[in-house]
């Protein structure tokens, strides 16, 4: 299990090398820019809808990310390939989550720590040390919706018929952790706690799926 | 039926929604054999071949690959199976040499296994190692990849859907020469083509799914059971009716007969005509080929 795991994990990591770095540094550039704006007045000036706006980011990514791990696969093919090969099917899946949980935290973490550090040591802005800059209650919450996003992207693009509607489903989705937070009073035990346990129960939705055989339905796009 | 045969199938049925795709099929392919399966299309061979795949579950019924059922998707089943769908599969980011990297991995096969096979059968073929990404390959390179995939490893069991129709005359022949070698290491192959010269040149059997139901032609290949005869003798008719049937009334001591044995060899039958002191001046075979007689179990091709 754990070896099929690897395997999915270093085949996307080569299709990444070889097509979609492109993508992905953009995608870098426009969170530097927001994390810039984001750390600009000090770590604990982190608002409350800044943290909204993590979520938000979070979803984004998963949503592109998906698009590229499960629906490009399932449209092309290849993704039956991938079920015939003699992997475990739930390796499969986990493989891709892992992958997509992984990137979507260094791409939403690494900037932002430049950013912080952007902001400490050329803007002189810093009135706490550097790592008192970080804002780690926003990184913290990309990283919760980050677990629970990729579990909703993976289960939206293997068993929707339409993977278009992911986003909408998504958007959707991304309610939970944002009510949550809002009505634990801005609670990061509490969103925490609810949000990864939704995104373990869509995973194990997910994982039933894969089992299935709609999975290979034809996609109406 | 042979429930422990490298392919095999009992009673499969299969629909969707409302429109009755398969109807009992019943299929066993021993080691060692190519099946050629024909049928219009929409007759239900994709979904036959999907079943044996593990892709589709069958409604009713059982399909098993070495005795695993192939709804299980055991992994041991799939180290013993290659498989070309209708669509190549590739991840069109990776090369080429990637993506068989992948799927010799997936499979268990040995680094050293994957490159003495492509050394041995694909080392004239340029695509092999190619660095362009397979997404940038021509329809007919895919297709000669993802045949060469599916021999990788020569597996116990093979199955096609298509696989020629997009193959030039060097990869036609590459691929012929797989088949034939994977044959002769004992390996189940089911074919699927439109290609009746495919089918011909390389099948032992064959099946033709009509209406959902399988049925599987007596013989493969054409055959020659009907003859035109010139002859010269006495008693040419009874002895004809020995062997087989008279088609149409003699003109002129020429004779058409259908063999009860279509197996017999002109050299046989001219020996037994001239043992018989019936002098032969011509003998032509009329072959029913392979077309028409599927022509015949396909009314509406």
């Amino acid at each position: 299990m754990l070896r099929d795991t690897k395997l999915i994990f270093w085949k996307e990591w080569n299709s990444f090398k070889a097509s979609d770095r492109s993508t992905f540094i953009v995608f870098s550039i426009i969170i530097l820019i927001y994390s810039t704006l984001f750390t600009a007045h000090g770590a604990t000036a982190s608002s409350n809808a800044e943290l909204l706006w993590w979520m938000f980011f979070s979803f984004l990514l998963c949503n592109i990310l998906g698009n590229t791990l499960f629906v490009s696969e399932r449209m092309t093919g290849s993704f039956e390939i991938l079920l015939t090969c003699g992997l475990n099917r739930s390796a499969i899946l986990l493989g891709k989550y892992f992958y997509m949980v992984l990137m979507v935290l260094a791409l939403g973490t690494i900037p932002t720590i430049i950013a912080t550090g952007f902001n400490y040591f050329l803007l002189n802005r810093g009135d706490c040390s550097f790592m008192g800059s970080i804002p780690l209650t926003g990184i913290a919450i990309f990283a919760i919706t980050t677990l629970y996003s990729s579990a909703m992207t993976a289960l939206v693009s293997l068993g929707m018929k339409n993977p278009r509607t992911s986003g909408f489903l998504g958007m959707l989705a991304l309610l939970l952790p944002s009510t949550i937070f809002i009505a634990s009073g801005y609670s990061l035990l509490i969103t925490t706690v609810v949000t990864c346990s939704m995104g373990i129960l869509l995973l194990g939705i997910a994982i039933r799926i894969m089992q299935g055989e709609r999975i290979l339905q034809p996609l109406n796009l | 039926m042979n429930e422990s045969a490298p392919i095999y199938a009992h009673c499969v049925s299969r629909s969707f929604s409302s429109t009755r795709v398969l109807t009992n099929v019943s299929l066993t392919i021993e080691a060692g054999s190519v099946y050629g399966l024909v049928g219009l299309n929409g007759a239900g061979k994709t979904t036959l071949i999907r079943i044996l795949c593990g892709l589709l579950k069958p409604d009713t019924g059982i399909a098993t690959i070495n005795g695993l059922n192939t709804w299980n998707h055991a992994a041991s089943m799939y180290q013993t199976l290659g498989m070309m769908l209708d669509h190549d599969g590739f991840f069109g980011n990776l090369t080429f040499a990637q993506n068989m990297q992948f799927y010799a991995a997936a499979k268990h096969i040995s680094t050293h296994d994957l490159h003495m096979y492509l050394d041995e059968f694909w080392s004239e073929c340029d695509i092999v190692t190619s660095p362009q990404k397979v997404s940038t390959f021509s329809r007919g390179q895919k297709v000669q990849c993802a045949v060469c995939r599916a021999f990788l490893g020569w597996p116990q069991v093979a199955i096609f859907d298509e696989p020629t129709v997009a193959l030039d005359i060097e990869a036609y022949t590459q691929f012929t020469k797989l088949v034939r070698s994977s044959q002769k290491r004992g390996s189940a192959i089911l074919l699927s083509s439109h290609q009746l010269e495919t089918i011909e040149t390389l099948c032992d059997r064959i099946g033709v799914l009509r209406g959902g139901q399988l049925s599987e032609l007596s013989q493969p290949g054409s055959l020659k059971d009907i003859w035109n005869l010139t002859l010269e003798g006495l008693n040419v008719i009874p002895i004809l009716l020995q062997w087989g049937s008279l088609l149409t009334p003699p003109e002129n001591n020429c004779y058409t007969i259908k063999l009860n044995n279509p197996e017999t060899t002109s050299a046989d039958l001219v020996k037994a005509l001239v043992s018989c002191g019936i002098k032969v001046y011509e003998v032509h075979p009329r072959e029913t080929s392979l077309r028409s007689r599927i022509s015949k179990a396909l009314p509406n091709a």
